[in-house]
């Protein structure tokens, strides 16, 4: 999880980029992802997978198929992961703010 | 998410997991301790032990316990003087479990500790996780 700071800039500029071709030619389809936007989607669904699975967990100790133990690490794999995703999200939001706040 | 740390405490889990199998095998010994014949040369209960065994997990490559065989003890029962029990043989002896309910005390004592030892490791690795998650903050 290599976090650059230079990356929030290139991901600011492929954003400019695509609005500008969706602004001048619509008809050429869709942009191709950024880093980022990619990298963000990849975190988000990998959060949602782990948390899926943690659901499934309790439920099937909700109706007695499995044991309290599996379900304590099933919801803590979650919550570490989700806590990772929110931390780097922060990070990321905070370095995007950081240039939009630039004087130009 | 082959993590480490995750790794860890998905091994704890399993540590938990067949100690939890070991105390339920302590408690049918000490609840049966006096589960005597009903006639005569008939058996009455016999002590159940567990064994532990390693197994790799080759998904996410670890080597976690688990409960191997819950198997029977087969030393002697004990013999216990009773004439008027419906099982007592021509001497008026019965035999009982072979249970000892001091040794299933001690068994117990070290289920529990084992126990609070993975989830020690547990909590350990998970504290150490969010810690590393603090640092982004």
């Amino acid at each position: 999880m290599a976090i650059e700071a230079t990356g929030a800039v290139n991901a600011y500029r492929a954003a400019i980029e695509r609005l500008q071709q969706t602004a001048g030619n619509s008809e050429t389809g869709q942009a191709k992802p950024s880093d980022f936007s990619t990298m963000v989607q990849n975190f988000a669904e990998g959060a949602v997978e782990v948390g899926k699975q943690s659901e499934q967990a309790t439920a099937a100790a909700a109706a007695g198929k499995a044991d309290i133990n599996s379900v304590v690490v099933a919801v803590a794999e979650a919550e570490l992961t989700l806590n990772s995703v929110v931390a780097i999200r922060d990070k990321v939001l905070q370095a995007y703010q950081q240039i939009l706040r630039m004087p130009i | 998410m082959a993590d480490e740390l995750i790794s860890s405490l998905r091994i704890s889990s399993a540590g938990m997991r067949a100690q939890g199998t070991r105390l339920r095998v302590i408690s049918e010994n000490i609840a049966n301790a006096n589960s005597l014949p009903t006639e005569p040369g008939s058996d009455p209960y016999q002590r159940k032990m567990v064994t532990f065994k390693n197994r790799l997990d080759r998904e996410l490559g670890i080597e976690t316990v688990r409960v191997k065989k819950v198997m029977p003890d087969r030393s002697e029962f004990a013999r216990r003087f009773d004439p008027s029990h419906p099982a007592a043989d021509a001497d008026g002896y019965v035999s009982a479990p072979n249970v000892n309910v001091l040794i299933e005390m001690m068994d117990m004592r070290e289920a529990q500790r084992s126990y609070e030892a993975n989830l020690t490791a547990m909590r350990s690795s998970r504290s150490m996780m969010q810690s590393t998650i603090r640092l982004l903050r």
